[in-house]
């Protein structure tokens, strides 16, 4: 930190050469036998059930070949093995193969902010993030991991954050977006507090809507297929959007970064343009809300690559100008779930002088040194 | 201001003269009472007990919810007399067509189907009665109980020829989203009489309708108002996916109030999964995106507003606007958008489509013919 602050302040940051930083990678537990010993002692068992812990689930699903044209591991017998259980396979077959120098984890089970039993939710999260901890992230400098936390529980989260916040391995709070109540609610505030107070930016991840206490995974109710519930989901994104902007989050913690995983951006401006327009006739109702919205979500906000919505280039191209995508896009890959095509195929329409910012830039910025490889 | 309905004339030239259609026009019903003259007697007895408990809205406009300067001193309502509606916004704004769409939307989302359906009925007969058959410049719309398909159908049925309707409208607030199998009756019953389907917001978390949105309820209405749409997306989405476009080929659907912009996100994500995930639908035959195109209409009330009108247009034009999307004023309410001004910037083809073409495409030559046989 000494060297950064003796440079002058008109000289750039040194060019750091990365390829690629991945933002949204999925390291999936093989079993929970070998989860569960970094539990906390209380609850171990629950993770030691044959199958692994009782978790409410929606029950959507894809039919279909899994994993697209992901890199699989093929065992003594000929048969195809999970593409993200091994640390060390998927830095050989996914990240140095395809030029990615560095990955955030994101982790196995986007539904614990549902759970109804929230003692067990919290535990399952330290589980995790210790396990993700040890075999991920300590033996690899390429992983990066997140702290994930169980947020119907605030005060736990809070302590979760707390105790791994400093943790050099960790970059970000992760909670899934599935929520018995939008998350600009007060009860939350401590968990974006904690954020701040660590310098960790917080990312939400679609995946658990409709399954335990969560409503309806739809404002009108339950999707029949598992095509619909997913084309649905950024509509949650929507309205956690709206929830944090009107309850003024952003001007209580205005450091506060928040990344949208799996959401897409073509609909942002019209959540922008609507809010904007509703909040000049209505903002005495929310007198903290002091810019109009569509500021709030272009400085707070940022949003990933996989997948991106099909369009045409100059489509793509007019859409990340209205959002901002010069700083607020960060590549994705989302591996190994590449059902929708290859990552890096998604990006192809990416105006050129955008690629190097969505790929590296932009992610350096928001995560800052703490990304890097320790020296 | 009627001049189109002047039969001498062939349809194209009729629809020339148009300046404006209106696809969203809240007429007030002064009370219940007014619909005991079409209300069967054996649910009378809910009019003398000062009609049925009603779940209501919880959020609530910072102002009076309605435009100030258009209420009338003689009864204190803003659209409560055609007349008055005539003078305040056929005329002032150049109309020349308006729909009404009423004050009853959210029954559809009160607990007592029943009674509802019945309320319905009577609302359908009211609006002929007092606003329809005495105006050439207002069509109805058929107000129908959307949680019971079965009711709603026959109510379709009745009023489907009637010239003097438009529309099926339902309310955007449900517990279970539009495509689902059980409303397929009402949109046989729609299909069967050349009547698009319309949906409108305002209902949302109300009765039995899901909360405002898929995580909860919000806490204020400046997060209610601007959730609406998302109750629009979804029920896009399933009408899509479902299969309902795939089965009904022909049945038109108006998104009314839930803004516009939103259908490049659900064109795009839809797109872009279906050729990995078709298998779980494998009745689709088409891209999604190209049932939306065909089959969906969004009016403009309340139109985005980016401080850089160019986006707007952008966004317009990933959504074929110029074959999608209506106008629509939504008076009396207080996010009423001045066609005078609002759309000044729009290149002058696009403005006709909007305020006329789409429009005529969506209704049909119904919407030019007279309601004298109403």
């Amino acid at each position: 930190m000494e060297a950064t602050a003796a440079r002058p302040a008109n000289e750039p940051e040194p060019r750091i050469a990365l390829r690629a930083i991945d933002v949204d990678l999925h390291q999936h537990i093989a079993s929970w036998q070998q989860v569960a010993p970094y539990a906390p002692e209380g609850l171990r068992h629950r993770l030691e059930r044959p199958g692994g812990p009782p978790l409410a689930r929606h029950g959507f699903k894809i039919i279909g070949p899994r994993f697209g044209q992901a890199p699989r591991p093929i065992n003594a017998h000929g048969h195809a093995g999970h593409p993200a259980a091994d640390p060390a396979w998927v830095k050989a077959e996914y990240l140095d193969k395809y030029g990615v120098d560095l990955a955030i984890l994101t982790g196995p089970v986007l539904s614990l902010g549902v759970q109804p039993n929230h003692d067990m939710a919290a535990t399952i999260a330290t589980a995790i993030n210790n396990w993700t901890l040890a075999t991920w992230v300590r033996p690899f400098s390429c992983y990066k991991g997140s702290i994930l936390v169980a947020h119907q529980d605030p005060l736990q989260a809070v302590a979760e954050i707390d105790r791994l916040g400093d943790d050099p391995g960790m970059v970000q709070v992760l909670m899934g977006s599935a929520s018995e109540t939008p998350l600009g609610r007060r009860q939350y505030h401590p968990i974006y507090e904690a954020c701040v107070r660590h310098n960790l930016p917080l990312a939400l991840h679609i995946g658990g809507e409709g399954a335990g206490m969560s409503p309806p995974a739809t404002a009108v109710g339950h999707p029949t297929t598992h095509f619909e519930w997913y084309a649905s989901l950024p509509q949650v994104y929507m309205a956690h959007m709206m929830s944090m902007v009107t309850e003024g989050v952003f001007e209580r913690f205005p450091a506060l970064k928040i990344v949208l995983c799996e959401g897409g951006i073509f609909w942002l401006p019209h959540i922008m343009w609507r809010f904007d327009k509703n909040w000049k006739a209505q903002r005495s109702e929310t007198p903290w809300v002091k810019e109009p919205p569509s500021s709030y979500i272009l400085r707070h906000f940022y949003h990933t690559t996989y997948p991106l919505e099909a369009s045409s280039q100059s489509e793509l191209a007019e859409l990340l100008e209205i959002v901002e995508g010069q700083r607020t896009l960060l590549f994705s890959s989302n591996y190994p779930n590449w059902e929708l095509g290859d990552p890096f195929t998604m990006i192809e329409g990416l105006p050129n002088q955008l690629r190097q910012r969505v790929l590296v830039d932009n992610a350096l910025a928001l995560y800052g040194q703490r990304l890097l490889p320790e020296e | 201001m009627t001049l189109a309905i002047d039969h001498e004339l062939s349809f194209s030239e009729r629809v020339s003269m148009l300046q404006l259609v209106d696809t969203d026009i809240h007429n007030d019903l002064p009370s219940l009472e007014a619909l005991r003259p079409f209300l069967a007697k054996r649910w009378h007895p809910w009019l003398d007990s000062g009609g049925p408990g009603s779940a209501s809205r919880y959020y609530a406009n910072m102002g009076s919810g309605r435009m100030d300067d258009a209420v009338n001193e003689e009864d204190g309502l803003a659209a409560g007399d055609p007349n008055w509606v005539i003078q305040q916004l056929m005329t002032k704004y150049r109309i020349d067509i308006g729909i009404l769409t009423g004050s009853v939307i959210g029954l559809s989302i009160q607990h007592d189907y029943h009674v509802q359906a019945a309320i319905a009925s009577a609302y359908n007969e009211w609006t002929l009665e007092r606003w329809v058959r005495p105006y050439e410049c207002f069509k109805g719309s058929i107000i129908c109980n959307g949680q019971d398909a079965d009711s709603s159908a026959a109510e379709v049925r009745r009023l489907g020829q009637n010239p003097g309707m438009a529309q099926v409208l339902l309310a955007s607030a449900a517990r279970i989203p539009y495509g689902n199998r059980i409303y397929w009756p009402i949109y046989r019953a729609a299909v069967e009489h050349n009547l698009p389907v319309a949906i409108h917001v305002g209902s949302e978390g109300i009765g039995i309708a899901n909360p405002p949105t898929a995580v909860g309820y919000p806490s204020t209405y400046l997060e209610f108002h601007t959730d609406h749409s998302q109750t629009m997306m979804a029920h896009c989405i399933s009408l899509i996916c479902d299969g309902v476009f795939e089965e009904l080929p022909t049945l038109k659907f108006a998104f009314i109030e839930g803004g516009t912009v939103w259908a490049p996100y659900v064109m795009g994500r839809l797109d872009r999964l279906y050729p990995a995930l078709k298998a779980e639908v494998p009745y689709l035959t088409m891209r999604p995106s190209e049932y939306l195109l065909r089959n969906c209409y969004f009016s403009t009330q309340p139109i985005e507003e980016p401080s850089d009108h160019r986006q707007l247009l952008q966004m317009l034009r990933m959504m074929h606007a110029e074959k999608t999307v209506v106008f629509a004023s939504d008076y009396p309410h207080w996010d009423f958008d001045n066609p005078l001004i609002a759309f000044n910037f729009f290149p002058a083809e696009l403005k006709r489509r909007i305020f006329v073409e789409n429009a005529v495409e969506m209704y049909g030559p119904r919407l030019l013919e007279s309601n004298r046989g109403a």
